[in-house]
C-alpha cells in the first residue's frame, strides 16, 4: 500500500448521489407512518387570541391538532441557547407559540394526519385570531422601532461584545495621517441547502424509546440538547440518526423546533411521523445568515502602514437566539478584524439585536466573512486614498512570516502562516501585472474592467473547548473518533464529525489507510447515528479533518501501539527493536523486514488471544476525545477581474484566481471542490442574493422566485492554487477548507466592482450588486444622464 | 404595494357613480370575485378567488366605504385574510369629469402578508395591476352596455343586451402574461410579442369553448412560460 494522503481519490460516497440512491430523511418511509403539517404564522409580530383547531380536527384523515399548549401541559422545556456571552438575555421559545408570534413563519400549531396532503388541507381549516402589532426591522433599527419583540428584552438588545486594545486604538487613529471611514451593511442570506429539513420519528411504548431521523450537521448535539432541555426523553432512550444530508451551511446545525414536535407527536399518537419542510417553509424557517450593520475606521500613515482599526457592529439575531448564535458575531467576528495584517490598535464593539424576522445563526464562514469584509474593503479604499496598488499595499501590511505564533490584538494567537509566499503566489497565478496593464487598455477603450483583491484568514477548527467555555460555550468543542480493527483485518471507523457534502468518506479512508499501510477499501467510516457514535460534535466552522481527524490519527497511534507490542510478543523480539512500515503495513524487526507480522495477523491474534503478552487484553479498538491545542488559521489571496456593462449595470465575472493555504491537503481534489463551491456561495451574496423583509416584517424573498442563487453560468473557469504551511499543532499539519473560498470571495468580487467604477468616482455600494444598484450608481456618477 | 392608475370611461358620471356602488357590478367585473354582499351601510362581505405565481386560494374580507362624495369618489378600506396569507389596505376612487367622458383615477396602498407576500412577491404588482385594468375594462363594458340599453329603450327596443360575463382564467391568465409581457420586454421587443401571445390565447379562448379545462391548463402554462422567457431577455 502506499500513501494515499495528498491523492486526489475519487469520492466513495458519490457514485450513490449521482444515481440518486442516497438514503435522505425524507426517503425514509415506516410501517404506519402519519405527517405533520405546521400552521405558521402570516404575521412578523402578533398576539395569538384564539386558536380554533376543531375544523381541521374534524377534517377525515386528521389523526390529531396540536397547540403549545399541549406541549407546555406534557412539560415540554424552551429551546436554549448555547452560548452565553456575560450578560445576556436570552429570549424565551418553545416550540410552539401560545401568546404571540414574533416572525413570519413563526409555529403556532401542528396536525397530524393519514398524508400530508390532507395534513396540509387542515391546516388552512385552524382559525388563529391575531391582533396584529407593529414589526421591529432591521439589525440597528430595530433599537429604535418603539416595539420589543420580547417584552423583558429593553431595546431590543440581547447582548454586547467587545474586545480589542482601546489605548492603542485611539493612539493609532490621534496620530494617524489619514482616516479612511465606511458604513456598510452586510445583508442577510437565506441558507437554501439543496435537501429541505426532515425529520421522522418512532416512538417503542415497551422500551420507550425514541428514535428520530434528523436532517442534523450534529446528531450528537442535538441528542444532548433535546435530553437535556426540550423534550427530556433520557439520553440513552434517544437515538437520532442523520443519514446522507445534503448541505448543511450552518443551517442545519441548530436544534429546531420541528425536532421536538415530530418526536412529540409520535409518542402522543403512538405511530410513526414523518415532517418534511417545503421550501418555501425553509425560507421562513430555516436558520439565516449574516445581518450587520457596520461603522467602520481605518488609521493609516502616508507610507501605507495601517495603524488602527475600529469598528461597530449591529448584529441582527432574529426573533430568538438559535443555538450558537451569539457565537457568531462575537468570538467569530470581532478576533478575525485583524486579517493578515499586523494593526497595532483595534477595537471592535458590537450589539446583538433581537427584530421581528426569521432567526440568524452560523451561515457558511459565520461571522469571518463578515469581518474579512470589513477589512478587505477598508484596506482597498485605503489604498485608493493614497494612490497605492491594492496589492502593494496589503503587502506593506501582512504579518511577516519570521512572526508566527503571531499573537493578534483581538485576542486570537495564529499559528503559523507565509502571507507574502501567498501573496507572491497569487500574482504569479493571475499574471497580475499583466491584467493591471489589460485593464489600463480596457479603460482607455472606455471599458469599465475592474480587478479586485482581497487576502483573507479564518479562525476554523472550533475550539480548544476551555477556550470556548471562557468564550462563553456552554460545550467544549473536542471531537471524537474510534477505530475498530476487526478480526479479519477490515477496519469500522467511528467519527462523531457528520458529512452532508464534505466527503468525509473518502477523506477519512485516506487518512486511516496511511495510519496502517492497509487498503482504503478494506475501511468503512460511520458517522450519524448516535447509537453507534456514543459522543460527537459535528461538523461546522471547517472543523472536521483538524478536530475530527486528529482523533482519528490519535487512536491509529493508541492501535499501532497495541499491535507494536502484540507484534514483538510474537516475533520474541524486543518492543524497542521493532518498526512499523507504512508501506506494507508489516509489524517488523528493525533491519530485518522479513521478520514481520502484517496487519492481518496482528489482527486476527488480538482476537484469538491464544498467545497475548502477560497483562494484554484481547481486541483492537481505540478511542479519542481530540481537544484541539488551537484553532488552524487558513488563509487566502483571492483575484478577480469583472467587466460591467455600462449600459445595463450588468456585471461579468471574467477571471477567477484563488490560491488558499489549507496547510496539508489530505484530498486535492475534494480541496479544490469545496474551494470553488464556496467561491460560489460568496459570490452570491457579493453579486445576487439578499434576504428582504419590508417595514411591516414580511420576508419578501420567500421564494426562489425572488431569491437569487448563483448559477454556473454566471462564472468563468476558477483557477486554483496553493501554498502549504502546515498548522503546527495537530498531528496531520491541516487547516479548515470548508469556508475559505467563501470569505474570500465576496469582498473578492466587491472590490473588482468598485475598482471598475473608481474612475466614476463611486466609492461603495451595499451588496448584493444588482445590476439595477449597478446602473444606478453609474447614471448617478454621470450626473443623472448618460 | 403601491397602486395607482386611470381610465377612461365613454360614459358621463352619473352613469359610472352608481355602478361603482352596485355590488352586484362590482362582483361581476371583477376576476375571481365569487361573493360581495352589501352588510352595512358601504359596508360589504366579499369572497375572492385569486392566483398569483404558484399561491392560489380564496379570500374572505371587509371592504368599507368613507368619505363617500356622491358622485365625486371615496376611500375604500380592504380587510381580508385567507389560507395564502392576508391583505389589509387603504385607497380611493375619484371620478372627474372630461367632456363627455369619465376618468377614474385610483390609488391605493396594501399591506400583503404571509404565503402571497413571500412567495408571489414578483408576480403581486402584476397580479394586482391586472386585476384591476380587467375590473375596469369589464365596467367600460358594463357601462357601453348600459349605455346601449338606456339607448335601446329610449328608442322603444325590448331586447336589452346582456352585460358581459366576468373574465375567465383564462383571459386573467393572458392579462397577467402581457403585463409581465411589459414589465420584462424592451418596448421594441414589446409587440410583436404581445401580437403573438394575444394570437395564441384568443386561439386558446376559442378552443375553451370546446374544453374549459384544456384552455385554462395551457393558458397557465402560456403565462408561465412568457414569465420564464421574461426573465432571461
Amino acid at each position: 500500500m502506499g500513501s494515499y494522503i495528498g491523492k486526489s481519490m475519487k469520492r466513495v460516497e458519490d457514485p450513490r448521489f449521482i444515481q440518486g440512491k442516497g438514503r435522505y430523511v425524507a426517503n425514509l418511509t415506516l410501517p404506519g407512518m402519519a405527517y405533520l403539517a405546521i400552521k405558521r404564522s402570516p404575521y412578523a409580530h402578533a398576539k395569538i387570541n384564539s386558536i380554533d383547531t376543531s375544523a381541521a380536527e374534524a377534517l377525515d384523515g386528521v389523526l390529531g391538532v396540536f397547540t403549545g399548549q399541549d406541549l407546555l401541559n406534557d412539560g415540554v422545556g424552551a429551546l436554549p441557547c448555547g452560548w452565553q456571552v456575560p450578560n445576556i438575555k436570552i429570549p424565551v421559545q418553545y416550540a410552539l407559540q401560545v401568546d404571540k408570534v414574533r416572525h413570519v413563519g413563526d409555529r403556532v400549531a401542528i396536525v397530524v394526519a393519514e398524508s400530508p396532503y390532507i395534513a396540509y388541507d387542515a391546516l388552512d381549516l385552524i382559525e388563529v385570531d391575531y391582533d396584529p402589532l407593529p414589526a421591529a426591522i432591521g439589525a440597528k433599527a430595530t433599537m429604535e422601532a418603539g416595539v420589543l419583540v420580547h417584552d423583558e428584552i429593553a431595546d431590543n438588545v440581547s447582548y454586547t461584545w467587545e474586545i480589542g486594545d482601546m489605548a492603542a486604538r485611539n493612539k493609532a487613529f490621534a496620530e494617524a495621517d489619514h482616516i479612511v471611514e465606511l458604513d456598510l451593511i452586510n445583508q442577510r442570506l437565506i441558507a437554501t441547502a439543496m435537501e429541505p429539513r426532515a425529520a421522522v420519528a418512532q416512538w417503542n411504548e415497551f422500551t420507550e424509546e425514541m428514535t428520530l431521523w434528523t436532517t442534523s450537521q450534529n446528531p450528537n448535539l442535538t441528542r444532548v440538547v433535546i435530553s437535556a432541555f426540550t423534550l427530556q426523553i433520557p439520553e440513552h432512550k434517544l437515538r437520532l440518526i442523520s443519514p446522507d444530508v445534503g448541505g448543511g451551511f450552518g443551517s442545519k446545525i441548530p436544534h429546531y423546533p420541528e425536532e421536538i414536535l415530530v418526536p412529540w407527536a409520535a409518542r402522543r399518537l403512538n405511530r410513526p411521523v414523518k415532517w418534511v419542510s417545503t421550501r418555501s417553509e425553509a425560507a421562513v424557517s430555516d436558520t439565516q445568515g449574516r445581518d450587520h450593520v457596520t461603522k467602520a475606521r481605518l488609521a493609516i500613515k502616508n507610507d501605507g502602514t495601517v495603524t488602527g482599526l475600529d469598528v461597530n457592529t449591529w448584529a441582527d439575531n432574529g426573533a430568538y437566539l438559535s443555538i450558537v448564535a451569539p457565537l457568531i458575531p462575537t468570538a467569530f467576528y470581532i478576533t478575525l478584524l485583524s486579517g493578515l495584517y499586523k494593526i497595532p490598535g483595534i477595537y471592535g464593539n458590537m450589539w446583538g439585536t433581537l427584530s421581528n424576522t426569521v432567526w440568524v445563526d452560523a451561515y457558511r464562514g459565520a461571522g469571518r466573512p463578515e469581518a474579512s469584509y470589513v477589512v478587505e474593503r477598508l484596506m482597498d479604499l485605503a489604498a485608493q486614498k493614497l494612490n497605492m496598488d491594492p496589492i502593494e499595499f496589503r503587502k506593506k501590511n501582512l504579518i511577516p512570516a519570521e512572526d508566527f505564533p503571531y499573537q493578534t490584538p483581538v485576542a486570537l494567537q495564529y499559528d503559523s502562516g507565509n502571507y507574502q509566499g501567498l501573496f507572491a503566489e497569487a500574482e504569479d497565478l493571475s499574471n497580475y501585472a499583466q491584467l493591471r496593464a489589460d485593464q489600463a487598455q480596457a479603460r482607455e477603450n472606455g471599458r469599465l474592467v475592474g480587478i479586485g483583491v482581497a487576502g483573507c484568514i479564518e479562525a476554523s477548527g472550533p475550539a480548544p473547548s476551555a477556550v470556548a467555555g471562557a468564550l462563553g460555550g456552554v460545550t467544549g468543542f473536542w471531537e471524537s473518533g474510534s477505530i475498530r480493527v476487526h478480526a479479519t483485518g477490515k477496519v469500522t471507523v467511528l467519527t462523531g464529525a457528520h458529512s452532508h457534502g464534505q466527503g468525509h468518506d473518502t477523506t477519512f479512508r485516506q487518512i486511516v489507510a496511511d495510519q496502517f499501510g492497509i487498503n482504503p477499501n478494506d475501511i468503512d467510516i460511520s458517522h450519524g447515528d448516535t447509537a453507534v457514535i456514543t459522543n460527537g460534535m459535528g461538523t461546522y466552522g471547517s472543523r472536521s479533518t483538524s478536530v475530527g481527524g486528529s482523533a482519528l490519527v490519535r487512536s491509529a497511534e493508541k492501535v499501532r501501539g497495541k499491535m507494536m507490542k502484540l507484534a514483538a510478543h510474537l516475533l520474541e523480539a524486543d518492543e524497542a527493536d521493532m518498526a512499523f512500515d507504512a508501506a506494507t503495513g508489516n509489524f517488523h524487526v528493525k533491519g530485518s523486514p522479513d521478520k514481520a507480522k502484517s496487519f492481518g495477523e496482528l489482527a486476527f491474534a488480538a482476537y484469538t488471544a491464544h498467545n497475548m503478552p502477560a497483562g494484554m487484553e484481547p481486541g483492537l479498538e481505540e478511542d479519542t476525545y481530540y481537544d484541539p491545542a488551537n484553532f488552524t488559521y487558513p488563509n487566502s489571496a483571492h483575484i478577480a477581474q469583472v467587466e460591467i456593462d455600462k449600459e445595463t449595470g450588468q456585471i461579468t465575472i471574467q477571471k477567477y484566481f484563488a490560491v488558499d493555504d489549507v496547510g496539508n491537503v489530505i484530498n486535492p481534489m475534494i480541496v479544490r471542490g469545496q474551494v470553488v463551491g464556496g467561491i460560489a456561495q460568496g459570490v452570491g451574496q457579493a453579486l445576487w442574493e439578499g434576504a428582504q423583509y419590508d417595514a411591516g416584517g414580511q420576508l419578501v424573498t420567500g421564494s426562489l422566485l425572488d431569491y437569487t442563487m448563483p448559477r454556473a453560468d454566471g462564472f468563468p473557469m476558477i483557477q486554483t492554487s496553493r501554498t502549504v504551511t502546515p498548522s503546527p499543532h495537530n498531528p496531520l499539519g491541516v487547516k479548515g477548507v470548508g469556508e475559505m473560498g467563501t470569505i474570500a470571495s465576496t469582498p473578492t468580487i466587491v472590490n473588482a466592482v468598485m475598482d471598475a467604477l473608481a474612475p466614476l468616482g463611486v466609492k461603495h455600494i451595499d451588496m448584493p450588486l444588482t445590476a439595477e444598484k449597478v446602473y444606478a450608481a453609474i447614471h448617478a456618477a454621470n450626473g443623472g444622464g448618460h | 404595494m403601491k397602486i395607482e392608475g386611470s381610465y377612461p370611461f365613454a360614459a358621463p358620471r352619473d352613469v359610472l357613480w352608481p355602478m361603482l356602488l352596485d355590488p352586484v357590478t362590482l362582483a361581476n367585473i371583477m376576476p375571481g370575485c365569487e361573493a360581495l354582499e352589501t352588510v352595512g351601510e358601504n359596508q360589504f362581505h366579499g369572497i375572492l378567488k385569486i392566483k398569483v405565481g404558484p399561491v392560489q386560494g380564496k379570500f374572505q374580507g371587509e371592504v368599507t366605504l368613507t368619505d363617500v362624495q356622491s358622485p365625486r369618489g371615496y376611500n375604500i378600506l380592504i380587510d381580508g385574510k385567507g389560507a395564502p396569507g392576508f391583505v389589509k389596505g387603504t385607497g380611493s376612487m375619484r371620478l372627474e369629469e372630461d367632456g363627455d367622458m369619465t376618468l377614474l383615477h385610483y390609488s391605493g396602498d396594501a399591506q400583503v402578508g404571509g404565503r402571497l407576500a413571500s412567495v408571489g412577491q414578483r408576480l403581486l404588482d402584476t397580479s394586482a395591476n391586472a386585476i384591476i385594468r380587467q375590473s375596469l375594462e369589464g365596467l367600460g363594458q358594463q357601462v357601453q352596455a348600459r349605455m346601449m340599453a338606456d339607448a335601446s329603450s329610449e328608442l322603444g327596443m325590448t331586447d336589452a343586451p346582456m352585460p358581459p360575463a366576468p373574465p375567465s382564467q383564462a383571459a386573467f391568465a393572458a392579462g397577467v402574461a402581457k403585463n409581465l409581457v411589459e414589465e420584462y420586454l424592451a418596448p421594441e421587443n414589446r409587440d410583436s410579442l404581445i401580437k403573438g401571445v394575444l394570437g395564441v390565447v384568443g386561439i386558446l379562448l376559442l378552443v375553451r369553448l370546446l374544453s374549459n379545462w384544456w384552455a385554462n391548463n395551457i393558458a397557465q402554462k402560456v403565462a408561465k412560460a412568457l414569465e420564464k422567457g421574461g426573465k432571461e431577455v
